[in-house]
Parts: structure tokens; sequence; C-alpha cells
């Protein structure tokens, strides 16, 4: 499993997440998987756009190269999380690509927001480490090894 | 109705003259009463005496003293023009007032040409073709407020009946413009209240969202950290260190609890009702099922004729989870607990709604805290949560336009009545 790459060829979940002891907490859900998954964490939107469309720090990854899925926290630097799935939505080669929104806002306007700017999941972080590690790993689990994606 | 001649000799026509002036004054006082703001009040006074008292022009002026101003209420100009319109504001020195009116007297100029020649007298003259006039104090509560001003191209017409006819409307329209200027100040007053309150409804919006959002995740790192640290070092640990990881542990928990609770305590404020005809004892059942969740005790729960209520079925449902989940806690000791709700009216007629219990009971002069946002009247080792529960149902209630109290004795049990307010929202 790769963490941190800069950049990384080809990754199976791109994790959007500005703060570091939940991006911690997160690998480390995902690494307690029994699945083959690769993970590239980017801090902010602007990066996760960039990673996605092959640009900035990422002009040399291949644009076609998608990961599986992403899981977008909302409240980012500079890009915010609806702003990436909008710009995720809007381009051709990344619309259909899977975005689970993961966050601490259970308020429900951004729920209806997300759900507006075509989220295919939104996910409430739990507090509790137990939960915290269940729903990381639940999520993983259903996208990586349950969810069949169109094909292109 | 015909225009009344001139002041008559005879009695019969006086008294028929007697009869049609209380007519219009009361076509007048009508129109006032119709009208709403002080402009409003203005020219529906001159609309109606402009068919009874001859004039070419008439206005209606207000006089602003904290601002130094004058304000144009009403005008009439029957012939040529004027640059005056309702509304317009001059500086008080620019329209000058006739010193009778400051006692309350009016002044009048039979005839201009023999009048001494000021500038008014020559602007009136030159500009409006105007003969003779009259100025009439408008005076609230010994105020002087503003003046009614008649002009006629013949001299000599405002002596006589009409005066008296101005007279008493001016009287009649400074009692009702000050109203209207009363009515519009706390109208304006309100405004303003309703407007802070909305933003600060916002700013505490957008607080408790950063609160969602911001306290949660350092919160998640303590948990979330202090388990990975048992789970990978515990054999590093003596007991003591396992203790107190388990005391950070158990802290989060506490908070992400206090977090949540201050966070639906906010959310009541914030969330639509939607208030509609709610079958009470269906809810109170479903209520008790939910609140009864986690409680291991052998309890007798009855629920009397409850009649339907007009209220948001969720937020409802809510207070009654709540005060029956404060009753069981209370009454946890008890063997068996006895909780009940009842449905009566009160002496002014109300539906009072009451949950009873057989538990601790409280001290009742400790009542008006029971209510408040984690107030607890019991030690939290002997009793668990987190003090929001009251609150919430405290605010429900109040949202709902109702009333929530409590009764009890130590050892006695408790009771938490409410009410739920009119009909409508």
């Amino acid at each position: 499993m790769t963490l941190l790459a800069p950049v990384s060829t080809c990754t199976d979940i791109l994790l959007v997440e500005d703060q570091a002891s939940d991006a911690e907490l997160a690998l480390h859900a995902l690494r307690g998987l029994d699945l083959d998954r690769d993970v590239t964490l980017v801090r902010d939107g602007a990066e996760a756009l960039d990673f996605l469309f092959a640009r900035g720090a990422y002009s040399d990854r291949d644009p076609d190269d998608l990961p599986r899925f992403v899981l977008l926290d909302l409240k980012l630097p500079k890009v915010d999380g609806l702003q990436v799935l909008e710009a995720i939505r809007a381009d051709d080669r990344t619309r259909d690509l899977p975005v689970v929104v993961l966050t601490s806002s259970k308020e429900a306007c951004d729920v209806d927001r997300c759900y507006e700017m075509g989220a295919n999941s939104y996910v409430v972080k739990p507090v509790d480490f137990d939960k915290f590690t269940d729903a990381i790993q639940d999520i993983g689990r259903y996208w990586l090894a349950h969810n069949i994606i169109r094909d292109r | 109705m015909p225009m009344p001649g001139p002041p008559s000799d005879n009695p019969t026509e006086q008294l028929r003259e007697y009869a049609r002036r209380l007519e219009i004054l009361r076509e007048i006082d009508e129109a006032i009463l119709a009208a709403e703001s002080p402009s409003d009040i203005a020219s529906a006074a001159l609309d109606r005496l402009q068919e009874f008292v001859p004039f070419i022009r008439a206005s209606v002026v207000i006089f602003h003293w904290e601002r130094d101003e004058s304000e144009i209420l009403a005008i009439y100009q029957k012939h040529g023009d004027t640059e005056l319109r309702p509304g317009t504001v001059l500086p008080i020195n620019q329209l000058p007032i006739p010193e009778e009116l400051f006692d309350g007297e009016p002044s009048m100029v039979g005839d201009i040409r023999s009048a001494p020649s000021t500038d008014v007298t020559r602007r009136l003259r030159r500009d409006e073709n105007i003969r003779s006039y009259v100025s009439f104090p408008l005076i609230a509560e010994e105020e002087l407020i503003g003046m009614v001003n008649f002009g006629s191209h013949e001299p000599d017409v405002y002596a006589g009946q009409w005066r008296h006819i101005i007279r008493e409307v001016a009287d009649q329209l400074a009692i009702a413009i000050r109203q209207a200027r009363l009515v519009e100040q706390v109208r304006a007053y309100s405004e303003k209240m309703e407007q802070r309150v909305q933003e600060r409804t916002e700013e505490l919006e957008s607080f408790t969202y950063s609160v969602s959002h911001d306290l949660r995740t350092p919160l998640r790192a303590v948990d979330g950290f202090s388990r990975m640290l048992m789970e990978q070092y515990a054999d590093d640990l003596d007991d003591e260190g396992r203790r107190l990881v388990r005391i950070i542990y158990e802290s989060t928990q506490k908070m992400t609890q206090l977090i949540d609770g201050l966070l639906s305590l906010s959310r009541i404020g914030r969330r639509d009702m939607r208030r509609r005809s709610v079958d009470v004892e269906q809810l109170a059942q479903e209520a008790f099922e939910e609140a009864r969740q986690g409680h291991e005790v052998s309890v007798e729960f009855h629920i009397g004729d409850l009649p339907d209520a007009y209220a948001d079925r969720s937020m409802l449902r809510r207070v009654f989870v709540n005060l029956l989940s404060n009753a069981l806690k209370f009454s946890a000791d008890r063997d068996p607990a006895r909780i009940s709700i009842e449905a009566q009216e009160s002496e002014t007629g109300e539906r009072v709604y009451a949950i009873r219990d057989n538990g601790v009971g409280f001290d009742m002069e400790y009542a008006d805290k029971l209510f408040g946002v984690f107030q607890r009247l019991h030690d939290e080792a002997s009793f668990e949560g987190t003090g929001v529960g009251l609150a919430i149902a405290e605010r429900t209630i109040r949202r709902h336009n109702g009333r929530i109290w409590a009764e009890g004795e130590v050892g006695e049990g408790a009771t938490f009545s409410f009410t739920l307010g009119e009909r409508s929202d």
C-alpha cells in the first residue's frame, strides 16, 4: 500500500482530507481491510482536482486512470468539498466516478446539497473510534468489492 | 353633496349648516380612521375638506424638531404648479412657521395685498395667486407637531364657519398623525428587532455548524488515538497506565454526548414546525417504547384518555421521550416504578398533559433550574445524563407557544406538565 505518494500513477481510493488526525484514523481503518487497496491522500480540494485531472504536481499521471472511488471531506481549504464534487460531475471523464462524502456535518442542508450535486453516498464520521473504523471499512469493502461501475 | 353657501342669518339655515358641518366632520373622522400612515391620514383629510372648504391650495406639514426639518405630508394645488410634493422634506427655516401657531392660535391673513410684505406673502401672491390664507396649528400633547395651511385666490375667505371646521379637523388630524407616527416608530423598532434576531440566529447557526464540525475532529482524534494506544501498546502499560487511558476514552464519550445534546437543542429553534392533529395516545405509547430501551426496570405504565393535540408530531414525540426517559431514570430504584400520562383541563380551560412518576422527586426550591441547559439536580454518579433533555422539552413546548412546569417533592416523585398553546402558530 502506497501512502502519501506525491506522483502516484494509479490508486484505488482517493482520500480528500485536510485534518491529519482524521486522515490517519481513516488510513488505519483501511489498513485493517483484507483487500488490495492503494490509497492516495490529498489535503485540499485543489489538490484533489489536480490529482483527478492530472494537473500541476500530478501532470505525469494518466488522467484516464481514475481511482475506484473518492472519499471526500466537505470542509476543505482552498476548494471545498462541494466545489470538488461539482467539478467532478461537470467533467465527462469523471462524471461516473463514485464519490462518498465523509464529513462531520449532520446538517440537513449539507446532505441535500451533496445529493443534488450528485454524491453517491453521504456518511457522517462517527466520533467513536470503533464506529469510525467500522464505517470506513464498510465503505471500503462496499465500493471496492461489491460495487460495479459503468464500463465506458 | 352641494357646496354649503356662506354663513347664513336664518336660524333654520343655521341649523341645517350645523348638521352639514357635523356630517363633514364625521366623514373626515372616518377617512382619518381608515388611513394608516401619517401621509395617508393627511391626504384623506384634505380630500374630504376640498369638497367643503374653498381653497386653491392646501397643505399639511409636520415638523421633525429633532432634525430641524419639516415634511410635507399632503398638498393640494388647484392651479399652477409647485415643487412641493408629499414626502418633500425641507430645512425647518425654509418654511416659516407663524408665531401664533406656537400659542395654539391660527394665523390668518385676510388679504395679502394689505398685509405687511414678507418673503412669504410675496411668494404666495406672485407664484400661487393667493389673496388670503390661514395656517392652523397641529397640537398633540401640548406640542406643536405641524400645521395645516389653506390659501384662496379671494380675500377674506377663512373667517366664520370654515375656521371652526378647519380647527376641529386640525385637532383631529394632530391626534391621528401622532398616533400613526407612534405606530410607525413601533413598527420600525420591531422590524429592527426582527432583523437583529434574524442576524443573531444566523450567527448562532454558523456557530453551531462550526461546533459540530470543528469540535468533533479533535475529539475523534483523542478517542481514536487513545484506543490505538490501548490496542497497540497495552502490554507496555501497567494497570495505572491503562486506567488513565480508559479515563481519556470515557471522557470523550461524555463530550460527544454533550456536543450532540447541544446540537439537537439548537436544531429546535431552526427547524420548520409542521403542526397538525396528532394522536397523542399512540405517540405516548411509541415514546414509552423508545424511552424504556436500556432501562432494566419493572415499570407500571399507564396512559389515560389523551385527546389529540395540534402539534409538530416528531417534536412532540421528542418531548414525551425526554420526559419519560427522565421519569424512568429517576424512578429506577422503585419496585415497581409507576409512570402515568394523563390529560386534564386547567381552570382556564387549557388542556394540560401531565407525566407523573413515583421516583426520587426533587426539591421545589430548584424547580426553575430543571429546564436549564446542562443543569443537573442530582450528582452524575447516581444518575447519568447530559442535562439537555429537559431543556430540549422546554424549548420545544415554547416553540408551540405552550408552557411546561414541574412539581415534586423529595422522595415523593415528580410531575411534569405542559400545554401546547394556540392552534395557530
